[in-house]
């Protein structure tokens, strides 16, 4: 048992700790006082007065450092607080769509932790009983669970829940199959569960490599986008997913193409590429005489993958902001091209 | 990491130097990352965690990361919001904290009595 000021100093760490993190992120302190909550909740941790310097600490950045942005976007951040169907429908349902491939790559995400939660409770209901486990470490698997009664988090929060848990789980899971000597059974099991995880990590890693990797072209095409632009530049790209926003993120806006309100009252099915072409025309036109688009390849992977919009549906449109005579080219490689409109271009 | 407790100081007190020089030095990769995050990774939880005199050298090892990255974290977020962000202020103020705790640990004398 370490001596009683040695102790002090130790949850003196743990306060530095906290106040790195309170700044730092504005979800990880939550997930960060649950835990602690559940520990002192459960009689796993002595310094019971911690959760309640943690509520103070996190109530003070947010009274004195955030209250700018608090003003507009209160609604926001408490208005599905409770709202549980919501929120997981943002987390799971949401996800399931787009292409049959990208389908498949988030059912198998869902399937994989499926199976580490399930390997995990087996764990940890064996190892309770046993006396083998810690309760700590099942109360820290399943501390960040409640942060998904908050809300969605832009449809990120089960992930975020599932990063959260994760190193219990990992633990819980491997206890539900560590072989004890002479366990044939148990041997094979955690073979099994081995080849399942390497497969499976396979695909639910690298499953959509093609709209998550980016090549040098691009790299140099979204480069050559800010030498191009000067401050003040409204700079739109197809999909978000793109390599930009790495230089002078404060001196330039940004937009996205098929997630303003224009395009989504476009025919979902069969958009029709010529008004496309009149609604770029007229967003850019709008943003003023500095505006330029890049469309890439991951973005087009993206639009393919995740869709709304047929497949091909971004290529199309590149293609016609080629041949339209509003639109110049500004800068093209193999994989990205920079569009900006002509004089007099606008729609 | 088992590292022979009394080779701490002298470690923690070049790599401060160290980072520091290079920074300045304007010296360039592989050399400057490599020393530089070894500093701040390491050095300066390592010299305020070894006045706590934990026996176990892993835990030691374990809190000195997480102590480090947080000390970095609110050193810079200071600085931030008191308008002197710099990296090399960061820099400087981190290595100052972690010869301290060095210089701390050799005034307590408390390094005969660890095993």
């Amino acid at each position: 048992m370490p001596s009683r000021g040695t102790r002090a100093a130790l949850v003196l760490v743990v306060l530095l700790v906290f106040a790195a993190i309170v700044p730092s992120h504005q979800l990880t302190p939550f997930a960060t006082l649950s835990a602690v909550t559940a520990l002192v909740v459960f009689n796993r941790s002595s310094t019971r007065a911690l959760p309640l310097i943690m509520v103070v600490a996190i109530g003070a950045w947010i009274s004195f450092m955030t209250t700018a942005y608090l003003v507009g976007h209160l609604n926001a951040l408490t208005g599905h607080v409770g709202s549980v169907e919501q929120n997981v429908s943002a987390n799971v349902g949401n996800r399931l769509g787009g292409s049959r491939g990208h389908f498949l790559v988030v059912a198998t995400r869902l399937g994989m932790t499926g199976m580490l939660w399930s390997l995990a409770t087996v764990g940890a209901v064996r190892g309770l009983r046993r006396g083998s486990i810690a309760l700590a470490a099942v109360l820290l698997a399943l501390a960040p669970f409640p942060l998904i009664l908050l809300q969605g988090y832009g449809g990120e929060m089960l992930m975020r829940v599932y990063l959260f848990a994760l190193p219990f789980m990992c633990f819980l899971a491997a206890a539900s199959i560590l072989p004890r000597s002479g366990s044939v059974f148990r041997t094979a099991a955690l073979a099994l569960a081995s080849v399942a995880l390497a497969v499976g990590c396979l695909v639910t890693r690298y499953g959509n490599e093609r709209m998550d990797m980016v090549t040098p072209a691009e790299l140099h095409a979204a480069e050559r986008l800010y030498g191009l632009a000067p401050p003040g530049s409204v700079l739109f790209a197809g999909t978000s997913n793109l390599a930009w926003k790495f230089r002078d993120y404060d001196r330039y806006r940004y937009d996205v193409v098929t997630e303003t309100p224009q395009w989504r009252r476009l025919d979902p099915d069969d958009p029709d590429i010529g008004h496309a072409v009149r609604l770029v025309s007229a967003l850019m036109a709008q943003a003023g005489p500095h505006a330029y688009l890049i469309i890439t390849r991951n973005e087009m992977a993206d639009a393919d993958i995740r869709g709304p919009s047929p497949p091909g549906t971004l290529a199309r449109l590149e293609q016609a902001l080629e041949r339209s005579p509003h639109f110049a080219v500004a800068y093209r490689n193999s994989e990205a091209a920079i569009f900006r409109l002509r004089a007099g271009g606008g729609a | 990491m088992t590292l022979r407790p009394r080779l701490w100081r002298p470690l923690i007190a070049a790599s401060a130097a160290a980072a520091v020089g290079v920074t300045y030095a304007g010296v360039g990769a592989p050399l400057r990352p490599l020393v530089v995050l070894w500093f701040l990774a390491v050095c300066p939880g390592m010299a305020l965690v070894r006045l706590l005199r934990l026996r176990d050298s892993v835990s030691e090892l374990v809190l000195a990361v997480a102590v480090s990255l947080s000390l970095e974290t609110v050193v810079a977020a200071i600085a931030l919001y008191g308008g002197h962000w710099s990296p090399a202020l960061v820099l400087d103020v981190v290595a100052g904290i972690a010869l301290a705790g060095a210089g701390a640990e050799t005034l307590l004398g408390r390094e005969g009595r660890r095993s």
